[in-house]
């Protein structure tokens, strides 16, 4: 499988990418020597090569994730389905009430299972703002990472965040509240639009667990809790099933996806979501 | 010159109503979180009770357990140290219910036991949420009520320490390896 895509990967190099930045380049050069008029055709000719190029690497990428990611989850997970294509939806994620509204929204890799029983969404999403600045205009990452959705083992009234950065706008009707603990606190910022709920959801167990899970990640976590549901967010600034761009393939990106996806594992296992005794 | 002496005593002013207000707040929070416990405290008694009759006829020998339960639930405006003794005679009451439970199989299988049971636990989380929160406040308020300079306004206007609700006895005891 990976024999056969590190071959198909190196002749689209060979035969699309390369030629195309080769015909760009010369574009660029030819604009420095004085030719705008050759320009053109250069920089055209060498930027369709080669976004055929890319748009045929990714779907070829697309296509091994699909059967060895899939095959991987399969091997970990119950009732999968996995789709590299697609992502969750940005009303979806809006709902979750961790991220704002962004300009530029982009997510993939869209996994939907169940573990011990509890069914999970886990997909990788991308938010960008666009910001103008003296007639410069630039493009900010606000989100990258990982967004998670589980079935929470408890039944609550009202809403609840914790969250490790940026706060809960001042016109919702969440107010901040004070745990007892103060490495929780000096942790998270926690927002709930009622305090008992607060209190229920995070037991001392749960806060401990969420400090562990912050401790042996990288990245800001954001949870939130709202009907019934609970949403993970992990600004870790990757692109967590992506495959690596140059260099060969091998079995070894399973260990890596496996670790992508562990985190999945771990919540559900630690944060004892498929003890549901009270629901 | 007489603004030299106006801005500081409107400051004074301003900084003593501000924290009178605070402590108001508090109180009202903490009179919230109170209201919080005695609603768990009812639905656990409730509970309770229903766990006892459907354990009714092997319950006998316990009977002064709920009897003395029953009593404190009637009594009129509970301390909050008489609501932490109710809340350890309900602990003792669920205690022998679970001894009895796990004796007789056939009480054990039972649906509407086991429906009871998972709603002791959960009546038993939303009392220990209730516990946190109050206890939260009151850790809060306590602080502000010794800490300089605000202990100079909760002097003025009568605010003292509040008692926390303490765990239960049982729950505080550290395990013993005989």
């Amino acid at each position: 499988m990976f024999e056969k895509y590190n071959e198909e990967k190196s002749q689209i190099t060979k035969t699309r990418i390369l030629p195309g930045g080769i015909g760009v380049g010369i574009g660029i050069i030819l604009f420095l020597l004085g030719y705008p008029e050759f320009m053109f055709i250069f920089l055209v000719l060498g930027g369709v090569v080669m976004a055929l190029g890319i748009a045929k690497m990714n779907r070829l990428s697309n296509e091994l994730k699909q059967k060895f990611l899939y095959e991987l989850l399969q091997n970990n997970f119950d009732n999968v389905t996995y789709n590299p294509a697609r992502g969750i939806t940005k009303s979806e994620v809006l709902d979750s009430e961790l991220l704002k509204n962004s300009d530029r929204f982009h997510s993939n890799d869209l996994i939907e299972a169940t573990y011990n029983g509890i069914d999970f969404v886990m997909s990788d999403i991308h938010l960008q703002e666009v910001r103008h600045r003296d007639k410069r205009t630039e493009v900010v990452t606000i989100f990258r990472g990982p967004f998670m959705k589980f079935t929470f083992n408890k039944n609550f009234r009202g809403k609840l965040q914790v969250r490790e950065r940026g706060f809960v706008t001042w016109f919702s009707n969440y107010s901040k509240i004070k745990m007892e603990s103060m490495e929780f606190n000096k942790k998270f910022a926690t927002y709930s639009t009622e305090d008992h709920t607060a209190f229920y959801i995070l037991t001392p167990h749960l806060m401990e667990e969420l400090l562990e899970l912050e401790r042996e990640r990288r990245g800001d976590f954001y949870f939130s809790f709202i009907n019934g549901e609970m949403f993970i967010a992990l600004d870790n600034r990757r692109d967590n099933f992506e495959l690596p761009t140059f260099g060969k393939v091998d079995e070894t990106i399973g260990q890596k996806f496996e670790h992508e996806f562990q985190i999945i594992k771990d919540i559900i296992d630690e944060l004892k979501l498929n003890k549901n005794i009270f629901k | 010159m007489w603004l030299y002496i106006l801005i500081p005593v409107v400051l004074i002013a301003l900084w003593f109503v501000g924290t009178m207000n605070s402590f108001r707040r508090m109180e009202v929070k903490i009179e919230e979180a109170d209201s919080g416990i005695d609603v768990a405290l009812t639905k656990r008694f409730d509970t309770l009770t229903k766990m006892w009759d459907l354990a009714k006829k092997y319950m006998e020998h316990e009977k002064s357990t709920l009897e003395k339960v029953i009593a404190m639930r009637q009594a009129g405006t509970p301390t909050m140290a008489e609501k932490q003794e109710f809340n350890n005679e309900m602990s003792k009451m669920a205690s022998a219910l679970n001894v009895v439970v796990e004796q007789y199989p056939d009480l054990k299988a039972n649906t509407n036991m086991q429906e009871v049971q998972v709603a002791v636990l959960d009546v038993e989380e939303h009392l220990q949420a209730a516990r946190r929160l109050y206890n939260a406040n009151v850790s809060v308020y306590n602080q502000k009520v010794v800490v300089f300079p605000q202990s100079i306004v909760a002097g003025m206007i009568n605010a003292t320490k509040k008692d926390f609700f303490e765990a239960e006895e049982s729950k505080r005891v550290d395990v013993t390896f005989d």
